[in-house]
C-alpha cells in the first residue's frame, strides 16, 4: 500500500473520529494538537488552543491546588501526544488540513494551476503564527484581569477560520452569522467572516494555505527537541533533482537546499512525507521513529508511484 | 401582581411639583428651587432605591439565587447561594435545607444522570438573605431545596446547579440522608438540561400539585402570569435583554417562578439564572454577504497579483 493512501486512510479515519466521535461516546480531550474544533457539535475531541486560551485566560483564577494540576495534566497529554507523533498530527490527521487537501484536490479536477508564493513573502506570513501564539497568551488574562471586556476570552478562536467551516460539516451554520450582541462581538464576528473568505480563497489556490499561519504548527514546533518522529535527509544521497521542492505543500526549500545535516524539520514541515515518496534517491530522504526508520526513499518506489498517478 | 409602576408614579409627583412651581412663574428664585426642588430629588432617589417589597404588591416569597461559584483548591467547587425572604419579613430560624445530588454519566450528547444522593444541609443564623454554601466534588446535578414555615404560611424554593469538581469529596457540612421530604413545588422540565439557560430559549416548569396560579419575575420585577400548556407546564421564554448582551458571558439575570399551591399549602418558587443568548442576535444573511464580499475581492487580488504559478 502506498504512502499517500494510508496518508489518505488516516486522514478521514481522523476526520470522522474527531468531527463526529463525541456522538458515539468518543472523548479524546482537550489537549489535541490538530484542529478538532470544539464548536462542532458532537466533536470527538477538542484542539488544545481552545484549553490553553481557558487555562491562561479565564481558569486563572482555578490556578491553584487541583486546578494547576488538571492544566498541567493536560498540557503533559499534549506534550505527550506530540512527543509521539509530532507533526504527523498536521500532515495524517487534522481535519482542518484535510479540508484543505479537500479544496487542492478540487482545484485540480478544475484544472486550475496553484499559485506560488514567494520565499520571502511565505517567510514574512509565517511570522503570523508566533504572533498568533503571543496573542493566544496575552489576551486571555488580560480579559481575566478586567483591562478587557469578558468576550475575550477565547480570542484565537474567535478569529479562526476552523471554528466557521469545521461545524458546516455537522450542520451548524450559526457561526457564519454576524454577531450583533455587543461591539466585542460584532468586531469578532466580522473578523472572523473576513478571515474566512481570505482563507477560502487562499486555500483552494495554494495548498495548506492555513498551515502558513497556524499557531499550532508553531507551538509543535516549539517541543521539536521532544520529539521521536523526524524527518531526516542523507545529504551524500541525494541528486540535487529538486523533486523535494516541487511536490512539497508547503513550497518548504529548505529539505532540497540541506547540504550537510540530516535535520530537515523545519518550523513548516507537516511530516506529510510526499517529498520522501517522490524521491528518486535512493535512501535520500526518509522518516523515523527515534531510531527506526518508517520509509525511506527509494527509486522504484518513485517511479512506481509517478507510473500510477 | 409586581411592583407599581415606579417610572409613572414619580412622574405624576413630578409633574405636579413641577405644575406649583410654574404656577410661581417668575418669582421661582434660587431659594425656590433649595427649598422645593431639591427636596423633590430626594424623594424622587429615594423612592427609586425603595425595593419593591415597601410597595406591598408583591406576595411574601421566599427564593433562591445562585451568588456565585469558584473552584476551590482541592479540585472541588463550591456555590453561594443566597435565600431571600419577601414581604419585608424576617428570615425563619427553622429553615430546612436538602441538596439531591445526582452524578452525570456519559457525553454531553449522552447524558444521563445516576441515582440521586440526598444531604441535609445545616444552616447557622437568619439573616435576610441567608447565606448557603454548597460543595461539589463532581460531575454532578444538584438540586437545592428550602423550606420554612413563617406566620402560619409555609414556603418552598428551588433550583438547580451543575457542579464539575473533580475531589471526589461530599459537601463537609452536609448530613446524608435517606431521601428528600415530599414537598410540594416548581421543578424543571424532567429531560431538560439548563446548564447555562440563555434569553430567548424556553424554560419550561412544572407544579405538584397544580397551582393556583405561576408568576414569573425577572430580577424581582413581575414579568406576568403565565398560563399552563396542555401538559401542565409553564413556559416562559426570557426576552433578549439589551444590558446583559452588552455585558460579558458571566453576567446573568435572576428568572423566579413563584407558584400559589392550592389548598393553603403556601408558596413555591423557582430559580434559575438566566445568562445572555449566545448568537441570539445573529444575521445569516449579513455574515454570508460580509465573506462571499471578502471572498470575491479576494479571488480579485489573486487574479491581478497571484499570476505566479508553481512548476508542475
Amino acid at each position: 500500500m502506498k504512502v499517500r493512501n494510508i496518508r489518505s486512510v488516516t486522514q478521514h479515519l481522523g476526520f470522522l473520529i474527531l468531527m463526529y466521535g463525541g456522538r458515539f461516546g468518543v472523548r479524546l480531550g482537550s489537549a489535541l494538537p490538530c484542529f478538532a474544533c470544539p464548536f462542532v457539535p458532537g466533536c470527538g475531541g477538542y484542539c488544545y488552543l481552545m484549553g490553553l486560551q481557558g487555562y491562561i485566560g479565564f481558569g486563572m483564577g482555578a490556578l491553584t491546588g487541583v486546578g494547576l494540576m488538571t492544566a498541567l495534566s493536560w498540557f503533559a497529554l499534549f506534550v505527550f501526544l506530540v512527543a509521539m507523533l509530532g507533526k504527523l498530527w498536521c500532515g495524517w490527521i487534522c481535519p482542518f488540513g484535510l479540508v484543505q487537501d479537500w479544496l487542492s484536490a478540487l482545484r485540480g479536477k478544475l484544472g486550475v494551476r496553484e499559485r506560488q508564493i514567494t520565499q520571502r513573502m511565505k517567510r514574512r506570513m509565517a511570522m503570523v503564527k508566533y504572533g498568533l501564539l503571543a496573542y493566544i497568551a496575552i489576551l486571555p488574562p488580560l480579559a481575566t484581569l478586567g483591562f478587557l471586556h469578558e468576550d475575550f476570552y477565547l480570542p484565537f478562536c474567535d478569529i479562526c477560520p476552523g471554528k466557521s467551516l469545521l461545524p458546516l460539516f455537522a450542520g451548524e451554520t450559526r457561526y457564519l452569522a454576524l454577531n450583533f450582541d455587543n461591539g466585542v462581538s460584532l468586531g469578532f464576528s466580522i473578523a472572523l467572516l473576513v478571515i474566512t473568505g481570505i482563507m477560502l480563497v487562499g486555500m483552494f489556490f495554494k495548498d495548506r494555505f492555513f498551515c502558513i499561519f497556524c499557531p499550532l504548527l508553531a507551538l509543535i514546533h516549539i517541543l521539536k527537541p521532544l520529539t521521536a518522529l523526524r524527518l531526516f535527509k542523507l545529504p551524500e544521497a541525494c541528486t540535487g533533482c529538486g523533486t523535494c521542492r516541487r511536490v512539497c505543500p508547503m513550497d518548504i526549500e529548505d529539505v532540497y537546499r540541506q547540504r550537510t545535516s540530516p535535520d530537515v524539520q523545519t518550523d513548516e514541515c507537516l511530516d506529510c512525507a510526499k517529498c520522501a515518496e517522490s524521491c528518486p534517491a535512493d535512501g535520500a530522504i526518509g522518516l523515523k521513529f527515534l531510531k527506526f526508520k518508517l520509509f525511506l526513499s527509494s527509486r522504484s518506489y518513485a517511479a512506481d508511484s509517478r507510473k500510477k498517478s | 401582581m409586581g411592583c407599581p409602576d415606579h417610572k409613572f408614579v414619580i412622574r405624576v409627583f413630578l409633574f405636579g411639583r413641577f405644575s406649583k412651581i410654574f404656577e410661581y412663574g417668575v418669582d421661582l428664585d434660587m431659594r425656590t428651587i433649595i427649598s422645593q426642588v431639591f427636596p423633590l430629588f430626594l424623594i424622587m432617589i429615594f423612592h427609586t432605591g425603595l425595593s419593591c417589597t415597601a410597595w406591598g404588591g408583591e406576595p411574601d416569597s421566599m427564593w433562591w439565587r445562585v451568588a456565585g461559584s469558584q473552584k476551590t483548591r482541592d479540585g472541588g467547587m463550591s456555590f453561594d447561594f443566597e435565600l431571600h425572604m419577601t414581604g419585608g419579613h424576617e428570615m425563619p430560624t427553622d429553615v430546612d435545607i436538602f441538596c439531591v445530588s445526582s452524578v452525570r454519566h456519559g457525553t454531553s450528547q449522552t447524558r444521563t444522570y445516576g441515582p440521586p444522593d440526598v444531604f441535609r444541609k445545616s444552616v447557622a443564623g437568619d439573616s435576610n438573605p441567608l447565606l448557603v454554601t454548597v460543595y461539589s466534588g463532581r460531575a454532578e446535578r444538584i438540586e437545592i431545596r428550602a423550606g420554612a414555615s413563617f406566620g402560619g404560611r409555609r414556603y418552598y424554593a428551588g433550583t438547580v446547579v451543575y457542579g464539575y469538581g473533580e475531589s471526589g469529596k461530599f459537601d463537609p457540612d452536609a448530613l446524608r440522608v435517606e431521601a428528600a421530604p415530599e414537598w410540594p413545588g416548581l421543578s424543571l422540565v424532567a429531560g431538560e438540561n439548563f446548564y447555562r439557560a440563555q434569553t430567548g430559549t424556553p424554560i419550561s416548569v412544572k407544579c405538584a400539585p397544580a397551582a393556583l396560579s405561576v408568576k414569573v419575575f425577572e430580577n424581582r420585577s413581575s414579568a406576568g402570569e403565565l398560563e399552563a400548556d396542555a401538559n401542565g407546564a409553564y413556559i416562559y421564554i426570557p426576552p433578549h435583554d439589551e444590558t446583559l448582551s452588552r455585558s460579558g458571558y458571566r453576567s446573568k439575570k435572576d428568572i423566579v417562578f413563584e407558584a400559589a399551591l392550592p389548598d393553603g399549602l403556601g408558596v413555591a418558587s423557582f430559580y434559575i439564572p438566566v445568562y445572555r443568548a449566545f448568537y441570539g442576535q445573529t444575521n445569516i444573511w449579513g455574515g454570508l454577504a460580509l465573506l462571499l464580499a471578502t471572498a470575491f475581492i479576494s479571488l480579485g487580488f489573486v487574479a491581478v497579483w497571484g499570476r505566479r504559478f508553481k512548476p508542475r
